[in-house]
């Protein structure tokens, strides 16, 4: 067998295993090892184990990512959420259908100090489903309201998905964070706009709340200025320089911590709480870089992903379509399979072809761009059927919605999704500009 | 679903299921109670990470005097705190898994799949314990230290090595408890 058909055998048998839900990073572990072990010799692989665990949970780039989750579930277990809400409700509830309109604000800002998309949707849910259900929104505006909102949370910079792609596509993860500032900030009024028309094809889903008063508008951004200070220093620190991204995110977390203790009351049992959700999604986490570095070694062996991309290549496709082709392979991954897997397993087959087409950019810009495209299906996935986990996590929290009402009510979100994606493929400047690549 | 709920549920009420474990008591009760403490323990080296970092960012900038080393220090006190989160988070059911394509899947069936691939999660995290502890032998005999502070490495790996042994522990536990479960 050559190398080639043994990466390809290994990648069916990867694929199987996870269908019958084996640990994904078992499946990546098994398949990668083996692979490696028949291409370059037990010994070596027998060596590579004794170095790869440690050398991977030791590693400067991927410190952030505990702190980056600490200061998620922080601000969860805060109460910051609740401030963000009020004001954002202050400012825009009045319009018809500007309760959901204030969710999908609070989320963004929420979003601004948590890089986890559930966390951002049920931490935002346990305040605004009530405050919805009380001026008579719809379950099916109120639920998919907050679990698109929700996905803001990976989008908007920091972004646990967004470190890992730094990792896996060799790029500097400042110029991935920046880059996502813009498209966060088109998802935030492409949701807001998806909103508007909600309420107009169906005007008694989402009524008018009474007016505030100037006076309490500007009064109820005093709750909402520490969150933006600390994006600001956070990601503005490590975008001139101030700090290492590893500090800025030591940086944030403290702040975050801070402000959860004095405006939001926490006290220890919820910074227990914080520390253990903590410890479950950053050892889920790590487990799998730990796999998927055996299954990369191996795939970087069997030259599969350089002979895919040299044979997409040599078909004379345009580079846009190819482009295309693999985003809705993205998006219909992303309806079955965890977004974290699936960068894992197929940013480091699809990115090597992706760059060996002429896009009329630098490579580095390149990687960036779809790194954001990439970023923007695993949104998608969160929101769409069958294993949404944003829209089961929120339904689950809102009594007598059924699920399929909250699907229904998704539709206006995904369409508002698929439009951002096409600005961002046909209008890279997006995402390149404010990181300054070209 | 929730995962407050889950985090903090009613004592009374995990108390009563355990209980009601009899065969897995002692190791049950064990297993749970060490991966939560040490996972807690894991999330104040986070902390004590995160203050280092404020000390040196605020003496670099404030005194013009950075923790010399900070980046190693940060760098191993997380990798040990991630360490110590890996049986917790096997123990707690948090690995992903695709659960899509067998949703249709009866209960039981599942349960055997499970105990499947805890048998070589199992195998797997057996053989790192073994891999892993030889690289500590390495590390231990070749006096390799971090290169700014000169930390003895060998020193780090010995939680790497109790990491992976315990969750090959927590690998047999769910082995039990799930062939307890199908026999039921």
């Amino acid at each position: 067998m050559s190398n080639l058909e043994l990466g390809a055998v290994l990648f069916a048998l990867m694929m199987a295993l996870i269908i019958l839900r084996m640990p994904i990073a078992i499946s990546m572990f098994v398949c990668g090892a083996l692979g490696f072990g028949m291409i370059a010799g037990w010994r070596p692989l027998i060596g590579l184990m004794a170095e790869v665990p440690y050398s991977r949970v030791a590693n400067h780039e991927l410190t952030v990512i505990p702190l980056f989750v600490l200061m998620g579930q922080l601000a969860s277990q805060g109460g910051i959420s609740q401030g963000l809400y009020r004001s954002a409700r202050a400012w825009v509830g009045h319009f018809r259908g500007g309760i959901a309109m204030a969710t999908i604000g609070g989320c963004a800002m929420f979003g601004a100090i948590c890089g986890s998309s559930v966390a951002t949707g049920a931490t935002m849910a346990s305040i605004a489903l009530p405050e919805m259900r009380r001026y008579g929104y719809s379950g099916a505006l109120s639920t998919s309201a907050l679990a698109a909102g929700g996905t803001l949370g990976i989008l908007i910079p920091p972004s646990i998905i967004l470190v890992i792609y730094a990792i896996l596509s060799e790029q500097s993860l400042v110029n991935l964070f920046v880059a996502a500032i813009i498209p966060g900030i088109i998802a935030t009024i492409g949701y807001g706009i998806a909103v508007w028309i909600y309420v107009r094809i169906s005007p008694l889903a989402g009524p008018a709340a009474e007016r505030e008063r100037w006076r309490a508008r500007f009064a109820s951004l005093k709750s909402v200025w520490p969150v933006a200070v600390i994006f600001m220093s956070v990601i503005g620190g490590i975008y001139v320089g101030i700090f290492t991204p590893t500090e800025g995110a030591a940086v944030g977390a403290a702040a975050t911590a801070a402000l959860s203790v004095t405006a939001g009351g926490m006290r220890l049992r919820g910074l227990a709480a914080a520390v253990l959700e903590t410890a479950k999604i950053t050892g889920m986490i790590f487990l799998i870089l730990i796999g998927a570095e055996f299954y990369s070694s191996f795939l970087a062996l069997s030259q599969l992903p350089q002979e895919l991309s040299q044979w997409i290549t040599g078909q004379g496709w345009s580079p846009i379509i190819i482009l295309i082709v693999i985003i809705v392979i993205y998006l219909f991954l992303g309806c079955v399979m965890d977004g974290l897997a699936m960068i894992l397993v197929t940013v480091p087959v699809f990115l090597p072809l992706i760059l060996q087409l002429d896009f009329g950019m630098s490579s580095e810009a390149v990687a960036v761009w779809f790194g954001i495209l990439v970023l923007i299906a695993v949104e998608v996935g969160l929101i769409t059927p069958p294993i949404g986990i944003n829209v089961y996590v929120i339904n689950s929290m809102a009594e007598g919605v059924p699920i399929t009402e909250t699907f229904k009510g998704i539709v206006p979100f995904f369409l508002s999704d698929l439009v951002r994606i096409a600005i961002i493929i046909f209008v890279p400047a997006t995402t390149t500009w404010l990181a300054g690549l070209k | 679903m929730d995962p407050e709920k889950d985090a903090e549920g009613p004592a009374q009420r995990r108390a009563l299921d355990v209980g009601q474990r009899d065969a897995g008591y002692g190791l049950s009760a064990a297993v749970e109670r060490i991966t939560r403490w040490l996972a807690i323990v894991g999330g104040g080296l986070l902390l004590v990470a995160i203050v280092l970092t404020l000390v040196s960012v605020i003496g670099r900038y404030g005194f013009s005097q950075p923790l010399p080393g900070d980046y190693e220090i940060v760098e191993i006190v997380c990798a040990i705190g991630v360490f110590l989160f890996f049986p917790y988070t096997h123990a707690t059911n948090s690995n992903i898994t695709a659960e899509f394509f067998t949703s249709g899947l009866s209960e039981r069936s599942k349960r055997f799949l499970d105990v499947i691939h805890d048998i070589v999660f199992a195998l797997v995290a057996a053989l790192l314990t073994w891999r892993v502890g030889s690289g500590l032998a390495g590390k231990y005999l070749n006096g390799e230290t971090s290169v700014l502070i000169g930390i003895p490495l060998w020193w780090a790996y010995c939680f790497a090595v109790l990491s992976m042994a315990l969750l090959t522990i927590v690998c047999l536990w769910r082995i039990t408890m799930g062939i307890e479960a199908l026999r039921r």
